[in-house]
């Protein structure tokens, strides 16, 4: 799984963008890139899940913790462009009830606006 | 402990017989002793020098003449090679005594210096001996962890094995239902259970779920969920006031935003009514005498373990006699074969239906041969678990 870090100046905020299959083998990975984004004061950001073909709850676990502690940091987190699989996924466990979700990453980029 | 380790002198013992080198190691090295960076042993033979080997199992470095009376350095040598501990020696020998210093190498001598000795060149031998010597610690902790942390999947293998009912049928004299169970461990051990008991005579409870992530904590907190989903069960409450109770529970304290998915039923073995609750588990098939296969669709509830207040939902149908609920983790539908393609809903709907074979075990061990071949050389990255309930009153 490749993870890739944009810093959208304009608004501003952190893009994270994911490629491939995210199950236990790699999550932590990923847990420490968010872990490390959130400390340094990263707290508004975006998944975009555009490219990402699969999710383990290894993977789920991830993105809840990334909310919650965005949220205690009066931060948030917005999911973006989920393939149908993934959506299956976070439709299935209730995800999609407990996380903020956009169809593209301009969607997202938007929800930041107000 | 490797923290304190670190503030240890370094302890070096000495082997001469020459009684002058006592006197300028300790002028050479009174900087380092006095502040306690290092520590010298000293013994005129290879006797004496084993007996304080023997005594200090702090020494980690030798430095020995050759030529001695009693034992002389090349026996000693060969002694402490037996000793199996953390140790490097250091010959010391005449300048181009070649044979000698070839035969203290073939017998696991770490360098050598020669005579007379350079203070200087002995102070950059210890310190590059002591670094090793480090180096060598470092790895064999690593080593250790390595040992420990596969002990820990072994840990959690069994607690995965020990709690999980495996005796068929499991309620001899009781009948109206065939049941079968099976869960085969990932080698990384996820955190699948299944469980089925009795409410009462006439209602059998199923349990179907998976805890994210995998290994030790995965599996404690499969074993707690089992556990508190048995005592609120059999309290006698419908299936999602039983989810909410045990969902509340496991919310509370849970700081490792772990989460369980949990899919539990109630069924009535004389009346066939069929009572269930999801908390974010995959749909099970019902599987008719018929032999058609089909998704048992539930109201989507979230998994447990992240939002303490959750209502979940209590649905109930009526099976009819012959009918098979076929419960399963995403193990079986996520199984992937070379081609990194997963086994998937639609093959497993196939796999389910016209099977021609009407029994719980017959229908699990085909799911298990099918998603095998599926999966070919592939590891298997996932437990493997599933239920199957007859209604056979």
């Amino acid at each position: 799984m490749l993870i890739e870090v944009i810093e959208e100046q304009s608004i501003p905020l952190t893009i994270v963008g994911l490629n491939g299959r995210m199950d236990s083998s790699n999550s932590r990975e990923f847990e420490e890139k968010i872990v490390g984004l959130i400390q340094n004061g990263k707290t508004k950001m975006i998944v975009d899940c555009a490219q990402l073909q699969y999710i383990s709850s290894a993977g789920l676990r991830v993105f809840l913790m990334a909310a919650k502690q965005l949220t205690m940091a009066k931060g948030k987190l917005v999911l973006s462009s989920l393939n149908d699989d993934v959506r299956q996924v976070f439709n299935l466990t209730g995800f999609s009830s407990i996380f903020e979700i956009r169809d593209s990453r301009e969607d997202a980029m938007k929800s930041y606006d107000a | 402990m490797t923290q304190t380790g670190k503030l240890l002198p370094f302890k070096i013992l000495v082997v001469d017989d020459e009684p002058d080198l006592e006197l300028l190691i300790r002028q050479k090295f009174r900087r380092q002793i006095r502040a306690g960076e290092m520590m010298f042993a000293f013994a005129h033979n290879g006797v004496e020098a084993l007996e304080i080997l023997h005594q200090d199992s702090q020494i980690e470095m030798v430095l020995t003449d050759i030529n001695m009376p009693i034992m002389d350095g090349l026996t000693l040598l060969g002694k402490i090679g037996n000793l199996d501990r953390m140790l490097k020696t250091v010959v010391v020998s005449a300048y181009g005594d070649m044979d000698n210093i070839r035969a203290a190498m073939n017998r696991g001598a770490y360098d050598f210096l020669t005579k007379p000795i350079d203070l200087n060149d002995l102070e950059v031998t210890i310190n590059k001996t002591k670094q090793r010597i480090d180096f060598l610690r470092e790895s064999e902790r690593e080593h250790r962890l390595l040992v420990d942390i596969q002990n820990e999947l072994n840990v959690a293998t069994r607690i995965q094995r020990s709690i999980l009912p495996c005796d068929f049928p499991p309620f001899p004299g009781i009948e109206g239902f065939e049941l079968f169970a099976e869960m085969i461990p990932a080698k990384e051990v996820g955190g699948d259970f299944y469980d089925f008991f009795l409410l009462d005579e006439n209602r059998l409870a199923l349990a179907i779920g998976d805890v994210s992530g995998k290994g030790v904590p995965a599996a404690i907190f499969m074993a707690v969920t089992r556990t508190l989903l048995k005592s609120v069960a059999l309290t006698g409450v419908q299936a999602g006031e039983c989810l909410k109770q045990v969902n509340r529970m496991l919310s509370l304290e849970n700081t490792s935003y772990m989460f369980v998915t949990l899919y539990y039923a109630i069924l009535n073995i004389v009346t066939g009514e069929y009572q269930f609750s999801n908390a974010g588990h995959n749909l099970p098939y019902i599987i008719s005498a018929e032999g058609s296969a089909r998704e048992l669709p539930a109201a989507a509830g979230i998994v447990l373990g992240i939002d303490e207040n959750y209502e979940y939902q209590t649905e109930t149908i009526n099976l009819m006699p012959g009918d098979i609920i076929f419960l399963f983790t995403d193990g079986i539908t996520e199984s992937f074969n070379e081609a990194k393609e997963m086994y998937g809903d639609e093959r497993l709907q196939r796999c389910l239906e016209h099977t021609g074979i009407s029994g719980p075990k017959e229908i699990i061990r085909k799911v298990v041969r099918e998603v095998s071949i599926h999966a070919g050389e592939e590891p298997q990255s996932d437990d493997l678990t599933m239920l199957a309930a007859k209604y056979h009153p």
